[in-house]
């Protein structure tokens, strides 16, 4: 067992939520402006790689098979959105965006390439995860 | 519009998606994997089909116009390799459900080999320049974790030089993409070939060429930069080293035929002499380098360089007659070379080695397996009536209309030496007593199936060679005269 550092883990206790909204709102802005999936995925990877240095992880055993499958659900998502286009005729890939009025929020648009943004931001995280654990899952002195 | 061009990308990678989940159930794994090689099999043959009637075939990914988008741009040649890998693939995953062990087959086996088709077609399929450092990039992913799997020393050591070799290339890769696209302003590249004559600074062509011929030079295997390949091809089990050793370079060369046909001819005059002496430099290095090993998995492995260098023989004449010979090479190439391997395969799983002097007697266990390698042999060597035969021929005969002897030479001295190594192979493996007693078990009838569809085929594109050859040729004129190429993407701004 290692000693924790009470600092580090304030920090990150009080970070996490934040990265994790902030994660959201790039993710958000993606479509048209400077963010994405992928960057957002980056950041929430980070996030959960922070709470795994502050806080170290109950179960090692096996814990990274589930981001091993999340990397699956990401490709699958986001693949459908590219096979998609092709139940409506059009060419692999092709896109479309509407504009809709959401209660509270107000006039939104909404593309279906947010749709590919969500299975890459997937994607990143189990990708991230699954490699940090890979790097972390050793005991002090174990070889 | 027709989406049948993305569908040998698509497939794979919804087949590859679906493995990850299905990873602990390794006979359903071989199930899924195998029907969706043979439905992209079927859908090959029908694009390869659609070519020979309808022309080159374009698909706008999310249908922005050409040269803004991405495009896949199918011409004969693409097709054909597409089929060709369809074919290949099947055949080593069949052999591959009674080879691997049960770790391999857990830790991700079919996903990355799923994974590496979709990278491998969709180089042979792209239309644009950056997307093809993208599908490069996919494959060689995809072929770290295939070289890697199962963790053995002497593995993890060659694919660390596989891999910092492969970065380099693909770093080199990216800053010739940056340089054509500072020239030209376009990364289409169709849109690229139309743009490159215009290019005033010769020099910096000139360049580009030199940047891209290295760079396909070290993925391709050719002279002087193939001394990864031996090494790495003999470091995993035989299946996936025959899976590599028929495609993986196969990529460079292809990517060194398109690039060398639609930017440099005409426009960088040193690309084709350079190419003719290079082509004749790696078939000699090849296959002296084979005469001097003793393990089966080697010799092979080297014997892949020596017969890059036939491949770019026929890039470097380049007249119609000596293209189709290159293509035909290509294709004759791939089946034979991976039918070889899985017989190294088949020996290695019941024998427990490679290695000539401790082998012998394999014709009185296991005749078929000796008859199929002896075919192979043959035809790797070039032997009548076998399908290398006909590619060499057609080689040989365009090199001596444009008088390259020197390069003809080479390949005719090329031609024995291989005939001599194979014979090696076979005099010391199958036709010698045994060296070391045998008391094994008989092989697995499946694996012959796979090498036998492999060896039929090479059989079958000699015989056959009238019916296999309009391809071919078609293949050729639209690489001379890619005009039809460029309309086809180009002109699909209209629609």
């Amino acid at each position: 067992m290692i000693a924790r550092s009470v600092i580090l883990t304030t920090c990150a206790r009080i970070a996490y939520p934040v990265l994790l909204l902030f994660a959201v709102a790039l993710y958000w802005r993606g479509h048209n402006a400077p963010g994405g999936g992928f960057i957002a995925g980056l950041l929430t990877a980070a996030a959960i790689a922070l709470r795994f240095i502050a806080h170290g992880r109950r179960d090692r055993s096996g814990a990274s098979a589930p981001f091993i499958t999340a990397i699956g659900v990401g490709l699958a998502i986001a693949l459908t959105t590219a096979f998609g286009s092709l139940a409506f005729g059009h060419a692999f890939f092709t896109h479309t965006f509407g504009h809709f009025h959401l209660p509270l929020i107000g006039d939104v648009e909404l593309a279906t390439a947010a749709l590919f943004d969500l299975g890459v931001y997937i994607v990143v995280v189990g990708n991230v995860i699954t490699v940090v654990s890979a790097m972390t899952d050793r005991e002090p002195g174990e070889d | 519009m027709s989406n049948l061009p993305v569908l040998p990308v698509a497939l794979p990678m919804a087949a590859g998606i679906a493995l990850i989940f299905l990873r602990n159930s390794p006979s359903l794994s071989r199930a899924v994997a195998l029907v969706a090689n043979l439905i992209v099999l079927v859908l090959a043959a029908q694009l390869v089909e659609t070519v020979r009637i309808d022309g080159v075939q374009v698909l706008n990914f999310g249908e922005w116009p050409a040269p803004f988008g991405i495009v896949f741009a199918v011409d004969m040649l693409s097709a054909l390799m597409v089929l060709v890998t369809m074919v290949v693939s099947s055949a080593t995953l069949l052999f591959a459900t009674v080879s691997l062990d049960d770790a391999r087959e857990r830790t991700f086996f079919y996903p990355l080999f799923q994974f590496l088709l979709v990278g491998v077609n969709g180089s042979f399929l792209t239309g644009d320049l950056f997307n093809l450092f993208v599908w490069f990039e996919v494959l060689l992913i995809s072929s770290y974790g295939l070289l890697a799997l199962g963790s053995e020393r002497y593995q993890l050591q060659e694919t660390f030089k596989y891999l910092v070799i492969n970065a380099l290339s693909s770093t080199l890769f990216l800053i010739g993409v940056a340089l054509i696209y500072s020239l030209t302003g376009t990364l289409n590249m169709a849109d690229i070939a139309v743009k490159f004559p215009q290019i005033s600074d010769k020099g910096s062509a000139g360049a580009v060429a030199i940047v891209f011929m290295l760079v396909f030079g070290i993925k391709g295997a050719l002279f002087p930069v193939y001394q990864w390949l031996p090494r790495a091809y003999f470091a995993p089990p035989a299946v996936i080293s025959g899976l590599f050793g028929g495609l993986l370079t196969k990529v460079g060369v292809y990517a060194l035929y398109r690039v060398t046909s639609l930017f440099f001819v005409g426009n960088v005059n040193f690309v084709l002499p350079v190419l003719s002496f290079i082509a004749g430099a790696t078939m000699l290095f090849g296959v002296l380098g084979a005469l001097s090993q003793f393990d089966m998995k080697r010799v092979l492995s080297y014997h892949i360089i020596s017969q890059i260098g036939y491949m770019i023989m026929g890039l470097a004449i380049f007249t119609p007659l000596a293209l189709a010979g290159g293509v035909f090479y290509i294709i004759h190439h791939i089946l034979v070379k991976t039918a070889l391997f899985l017989v190294a395969g088949a020996v290695e799983a019941t024998r427990g080695t490679t290695h000539l002097k401790r082998l012998g007697g394999i014709v009185d266990t296991s005749p078929v397996l000796t008859g199929l390698f002896f075919v192979a042999g043959l035809a790797l060597a070039g032997a009548p009536p076998l399908s290398g035969f006909v590619a060499k021929f057609m080689l040989m005969q365009g090199g001596l209309e444009q008088h390259f002897y020197i390069m003809v030479g080479a390949s005719v001295v090329t031609g024995f030496l291989t005939l001599f190594s194979m014979m090696k192979i076979f005099r010391y493996a199958f036709w010698s007593p045994e060296q070391v007693p045998f008391s094994g078990r008989g092989g697995h009838a499946t694996r012959l199936v796979s090498i036998t569809i492999l060896v039929g085929l090479g059989i079958v594109l000699g015989l056959g060679a009238g019916f296999a050859m309009p391809y071919a040729t078609i293949a050729a004129e639209q690489l001379i005269d890619p005009s039809a190429y460029i309309a086809a993407v180009l002109g699909s701004q209209a629609r």
